[in-house]
C-alpha cells in the first residue's frame, strides 16, 4: 500500500508537537490525525481507523502509558502499531511503554528523518526521502 | 459530611464517595486536608476522583498546594506525575515563586514540566524566567521554554526566539517558528521574514506556514516571491491564502500579487489536490478576484461531485462572465434543482445566455 493510504493518530497535548509531525509525514503523504489527550484519542479511535498511533508519554489527564494499555484492550486494536515518542529517557518508562504494549520507543528530540524513517518502518512502508544505497 | 468524614471516605470509600468527599474537602484548606487531597491526586486509580480532586485543589488555590504538588513531578508513576503536572497547570500562578524556584532543579525532567506548566498559567510575570531557560543547557528543556512562550503569546519574547530560526536544529526552528505565528505580532513576523532568505529547503515549509498563520497582510508579497522560486511550496501557500491569509488578499491593492495569488489558487484546483472545502473556498475566492484567465479552473470545478464546489463555480463562472462555461451550464441547469437552476439561470443571463 502506498503512503498516500495511511493515517497516523499523533496524540500530544502540545499542538505545536503535533504540527511538526504533521510536517514530518505529510510530505511522504502520510494523512495525520490529531489528539490533544488520550480520551480524545480513544473517542477519535471508536468510529476513524487509523494504521498507526504516535502517543506522547507524558500528557495530563491520561498518560500515554494508560492510553497504550486502554488501545490494547480492545481486541479490534490489539495489533495498531504504536510508537512512544517522548522526552523521557529513564529505563523504568521505556519498560512501563514496552509492557503496555508499545512497538517502539523514540525519545526527543530524535532528528525528523529518524522519525519519518521509523513511522514508515512500522507502516511496513520504504521511506523515499531516505538516501539510496 | 464533616471533615472527619469526609477525610475517612475520601480515603476509604467506593469511587462516587471519593468524588463527593474530595468536594467536600473544599470547605476546609487545613494542612492536613490538603496533604490528603494531594495524596489522594497522586495515588487514587479513578481519573474521575482525581479529577474532584483538582476541581478541589483549584478552588483552595494555595501556594501549600503548590509545594505539595511540587515533588510529584519527580514520580517514577507516570499517573502521579501527569496528575500533578494537570493540577499544578490549574493552580500553580498562585506560587509563582515556587515555580521559580523548581524550574532551576538540577534534574531536566523538572525543568521541561515546570516550563509547561508555566507557560499554560497564562501570567506574562512567567515571561522573563523563559527566556532564561530558553538558553538552558538540555535541549529539551529549551525545546519546553521555547514553546511555553508561545503559549503565552508573550511579544517579549521575539528576539530570544528569533535566534532559533537560523541554524540546524529542526526542533527548536520548529518550535521557535511556531511560538512566533502564535505570538503574531508584526515584529514576530519581520522575524520570520528576516530569517527567510536563510531558511534550509527543509524547513521552508515551516516557515511559510508560520508566516501564513499569523495572518499579517506584509507576508503576502513575500510569500509571493518565495513561491515564484519554490513551486513546490504551492500547495502549503495555497491553504494559507484560502485560511489566515484570505482576508489580507481580499484587501490587497497590489494587483501583481493578487494575480499570483489567483493563478495558484486555480493551479490547486486543476491539480484536485485541495480538500473539497477549501477547494469550494478558492473557486469563490476566484469568482470574486480573478478574471477569465482563471476560467480552466473554474470549469473543472463545475463538472466537480462536490454541489457546494459546483454551485461557488456557477457563481464564479456568472461573475467571471465565462462564455466557455455557457455549453456546461445549459447541460447542467437541465437537471439542477430549482435553487441550482436559479443561480445557474442568473450566471447565463450574466453571461449575456
Amino acid at each position: 500500500m502506498s503512503p498516500a493510504a495511511k493515517k497516523v493518530l499523533v496524540v500530544d497535548d502540545s499542538d505545536t508537537v503535533r504540527r511538526m509531525m504533521d510536517f514530518v509525514l505529510r510530505p511522504v503523504g502520510v494523512e495525520v490525525i490529531e489528539a490533544s489527550s488520550g480520551f480524545a484519542a480513544l473517542d477519535l479511535l471508536k468510529n476513524n481507523p487509523v494504521d498507526m498511533a504516535i502517543i506522547d508519554l507524558n500528557m495530563p489527564g491520561m498518560d500515554g502509558i494508560e492510553l497504550i494499555r486502554s488501545i490494547r484492550a480492545a481486541a479490534e486494536r490489539k495489533d495498531l502499531p504504536i510508537l512512544m515518542l517522548t522526552t523521557e529517557s529513564r529505563e523504568g518508562d521505556m519498560k512501563l511503554a514496552y509492557d503496555a504494549g508499545a512497538n517502539m520507543y523514540l525519545i526527543k528530540p530524535s532528528p525528523p528523518p529518524v522519525i519519518r524513517f521509523k513511522v514508515l518502518s512500522l507502516l511496513g512502508l520504504e521511506d523515499p526521502t531516505a538516501p539510496k544505497a | 459530611m464533616d471533615r472527619e468524614t469526609a477525610l475517612r471516605e475520601l480515603s476509604q470509600g467506593g469511587s462516587s464517595e471519593r468524588q463527593v468527599a474530595a468536594r467536600e474537602l473544599g470547605r476546609w484548606n487545613d494542612t492536613q486536608v490538603l496533604t490528603a487531597l494531594v495524596d489522594a491526586l497522586a495515588g487514587d486509580r479513578d481519573y474521575q476522583v482525581r479529577e474532584s480532586v483538582a476541581d478541589t485543589l483549584e478552588e483552595i488555590g494555595d501556594s501549600r498546594a503548590v509545594r505539595l504538588m511540587l515533588p510529584l513531578l519527580k514520580s517514577d508513576d507516570p499517573r502521579t506525575r501527569n496528575m500533578a503536572r494537570g493540577a499544578l497547570g490549574r493552580i500553580g500562578a498562585a506560587a509563582p515563586e515556587l515555580l521559580f524556584e523548581a524550574s532551576k532543579d538540577a534534574d531536566p525532567r523538572m525543568r521541561i514540566f515546570v516550563a509547561n506548566i508555566m507557560g499554560g498559567t497564562g501570567d506574562h510575570e512567567m515571561a522573563p524566567r523563559l527566556i532564561e531557560m530558553s538558553r538552558d543547557a538540555d535541549e529539551n528543556v529549551r525545546d519546553a521554554a521555547v514553546v511555553a512562550l508561545g503559549v503565552l503569546g508573550a511579544p517579549e519574547a521575539v528576539g530570544a526566539l528569533s535566534r532559533f530560526l537560523k541554524g540546524n536544529h529542526s526542533w527548536l526552528q520548529f518550535s521557535a517558528l511556531d511560538a512566533l505565528s502564535k505570538i503574531g505580532s508584526s515584529e514576530a513576523a519581520a522575524a520570520v521574514l528576516a530569517a527567510l532568505p536563510g531558511a534550509g529547503p527543509d524547513m521552508l515549509p515551516a516557515f511559510v506556514d508560520a508566516l501564513g498563520r499569523m495572518g499579517a497582510p506584509e507576508c503576502l508579497e513575500p510569500l509571493v516571491r518565495l513561491l515564484a522560486g519554490a513551486p513546490e511550496l504551492r500547495p502549503t501557500a495555497v491553504r494559507l491564502f484560502l485560511g489566515p491569509l484570505l482576508e489580507p488578499l481580499r484587501d490587497c491593492r497590489d494587483p501583481a500579487i493578487v494575480k499570483s495569488v489567483l493563478d495558484a489558487i486555480a493551479q490547486e484546483i486543476l491539480g484536485g489536490k485541495l480538500g473539497e472545502a477549501k477547494a469550494a473556498r478558492g473557486v469563490h475566492t476566484l469568482g470574486l478576484l480573478g478574471g477569465p484567465e482563471n476560467g480552466p479552473a473554474i470549469l473543472k470545478a463545475l463538472e466537480s461531485a462536490d454541489p457546494t464546489m459546483r454551485r461557488e463555480a456557477v457563481i464564479a463562472a456568472g461573475r467571471l462572465k465565462l462564455r466557455g462555461a455557457v455549453p456546461l451550464l445549459q447541460m447542467m441547469e437541465k437537471g439542477a434543482d430549482a435553487t441550482l437552476a436559479l443561480e445557474i439561470r442568473r450566471s447565463l443571463e450574466g453571461i449575456g445566455k
